[in-house]
């Protein structure tokens, strides 16, 4: 189950602030706001193949990354997008996304497709109220 | 931040900390105003940080806050002397930028087809989510190797338009085969296409002009209709900049470097990382020419269509073809001494002045065309390089946003935006009319402001004014 995101203010782009109990929740948290900042939820429940995404272990912040650019890959490429993910991940810091591939086709929009993932004032970490990651997207 | 005053539209900031060289700021009035607000400026700090930086770390009166550099930066390393190439410094969108064509109409011609040319330009431009390219089946390794002239011998526009553009078209250096599978994937579905967020075509026509001469050697006339196409490597280059990324910070730090955020990251020039992205870069640009070819070529024939002539009998001629988001190697005096730097313009527009010896023969006089696209609804400028440019031969890219996309949503829903447009004359095709409210003109800095200060700083000197009539956009 993802955590919590939300929208924050950036000049010429858009970042996300995300919250999880663990570091699986605020990944799926992440990949919860990049879709949603592009695409308004499918009515009903999402419907469509499984996606499936894995990234290796490393440092939390360089993984998400991965992980996010994973999912943008997905989208510019086969037009589908995750809605419902989940994370699982590793002593290693590895991630692996479950979700289900909706086609992007069909939703309402949003907000502008996002170029890329940055680094930029890039920060996954873990505190005493649980995980927090704040990233910045290039629209 | 301090800032010291140099003039009315110079600011510098003093070396301080890890900064190798000083910033300087060319802006004034509101422009400055802004950019101190929106911490622009502390990231024009954090670039003269680089390695190998020479003069200052420099900013275009439309600055504003970017990921590492601003957007509007320029920085020069010196190539020889361990100076660096950080892809931070050219940004996702690699060579990202602007083409002009004019045309052998009026604005009066443009009234009598309005609907007809709107409707054609609709119908032949990809602009949006998802895929929808004009360009299928050509070799894409061909394209990433040769950019424009891959494209012209397969068919689209004209032989005289390699020699309007910046490069020719070609980037010189690429290595197609540092580009990833998945950046070719990506890129596979998009050859001829816009793209989305501030990326548009728009129809305007040349309603001042403030340098005769240069006008005309460049093409354009009082009351013609020009069409400006702005957009860039879509999601190759998008690809490519991330893919490289990744693999900078690691091999930063095996170079000993350190910068104050990540997005930084940089290698020296002459390492085996830095040619392997400049490499990477030159392959990405080459798409970015290639993309906007296609898009002239679309619109050439969209014209033809509602003129019900044909293509080459629109009298659409190049006038210039820029990037402003591109890391070059270039010569310049520094200190007295010419000196390889690779010049960094994030968010910049290369500005040749009269004499250089990169120009066409018929532009050389003048110098380098400069296009600056104003916001949606708003004026666009062409401007001219000029000499003693104070910048490394760089000048501003646009208007620059004001405020962020959130913030513009809550002015006005993109319906009303597009009705004020409209009402105001201007023919409006969205692929998404609730996103209009992000590109409105509120959004973004006075670009006659901007262009006063490119001016008045000596770093381009203004040719014309376009107004819009129409835009099409992503």
């Amino acid at each position: 189950m993802p955590g919590t995101w939300r929208l924050f203010s950036h000049t010429a782009d858009t970042g996300i602030e995300a919250r999880g109990a663990t570091l699986g929740e605020v990944a799926a948290a992440a990949v919860e706001g990049l879709v949603g900042s592009m695409f308004g939820h499918p009515p009903g429940t999402p419907t469509g193949a499984s996606m499936e995404a894995a990234v290796p272990g490393g440092e939390p912040g360089e993984v998400l990354v991965e992980l996010l650019a994973e999912v943008l890959f997905r989208f510019e490429v086969d037009d589908v997008v995750p809605f419902e993910p989940s994370v699982e991940t590793d002593d290693e810091g590895a991630m692996h996304l479950h979700a289900v591939a909706v086609p992007s086709s069909g939703l309402e929009v949003v907000g502008p497709p996002v170029k890329a993932v940055t680094y930029h004032e890039l920060s996954v970490e873990h505190r005493p109220d649980g995980w927090h990651a704040r990233v910045i997207f290039d629209v | 931040m301090e800032l010291r005053r140099v003039s009315d539209v110079l600011w510098e900031i003093p070396r301080q900390g890890g900064m190798r060289v000083p910033g300087r700021v060319f802006a004034g009035g509101e422009l400055l105003v802004k950019a101190k607000e929106d911490r622009a400026v502390d990231q024009v700090a954090g670039v003269a940080h680089l390695p190998g930086i020479r003069t200052a770390s420099m900013a275009m009166p439309d600055i504003h806050w970017g990921y590492g550099f601003p957007i509007g930066g320029v920085a020069a390393t010196e190539v020889d002397a361990g100076g660096v190439v950080s892809p931070g410094g050219v940004g996702f969108d690699i060579c990202c930028g602007v083409r002009l064509l004019a045309s052998r109409y009026t604005a009066a011609d443009f009234e009598g087809r309005r609907e007809e040319v709107m409707l054609e330009l609709g119908r032949r431009i990809p602009r949006g989510l998802g895929k929808g390219a004009i360009v299928s089946g050509i070799r894409l390794g061909d394209v990433l190797e040769r950019g424009a002239a891959a494209v012209l011998e397969a068919g689209y526009g004209w032989d005289s338009d390699l020699e309007r553009c910046e490069e020719r078209g070609t980037s010189a250096g690429a290595r197609p085969g540092l580009v990833s599978d998945k950046a070719l994937q990506r890129g596979a579905g998009q050859l001829g296409s816009l793209g989305a967020g501030n990326h548009f075509l728009e129809v305007q026509v040349v309603e001042r002009v403030e340098d005769p001469d240069a006008a005309a050697a460049f093409g354009l006339a009082p009351g013609m209709v020009v069409v400006m196409i702005h957009c860039g490597s879509r999601g190759l280059g998008h690809q490519t900049c991330q893919d490289q990324l990744r693999v900078m910070g690691p091999a930063m730090s095996r170079h000993g470097i350190t910068v104050p955020d990540r997005q930084l990251a940089c290698v020296p020039v002459r390492s085996p990382e830095g040619e392997r992205y400049l490499g990477a870069m030159a392959a990405a640009s080459n798409f970015a020419w290639a993309n906007r070819h296609v898009l002239a070529h679309a619109a050439r024939e969209a014209f033809a269509a509602a003129f019900g002539t044909a293509p080459e009998r629109t009298g659409m001629r190049l006038v210039y073809d820029v990037a402003h988001n591109l890391a070059k190697l270039e010569h310049h005096v520094v200190d007295g001494t010419d000196t390889l730097v690779c010049v960094h313009r994030k968010g910049a527009t290369r500005a040749f002045g009269p004499g250089h010896p990169d120009l066409a023969p018929d532009l050389r006089p003048h110098g380098q065309p400069v296009l600056v696209p104003g916001s949606m609804g708003t004026a666009s400028w062409v401007l001219r390089g000029v000499n003693g440019n104070p910048a490394f031969a760089s000048a501003a890219h646009g208007a620059g946003r004001l405020m962020s996309r959130t913030a513009a949503k809550r002015v006005e829903t993109g319906h009303a935006v597009r009705e004020e447009l409209e009402t105001a004359g201007i023919s409006v095709r969205p692929h998404s009319v609730g996103l209009l409210a992000e590109e409105a003109p509120y959004a973004y800095k006075d670009v006659d402001e901007v262009v006063s200060v490119c001016d008045r700083a000596g770093l381009a000197a203004p040719v014309a004014r376009l107004r819009p009539l129409g835009v099409v956009k992503g």
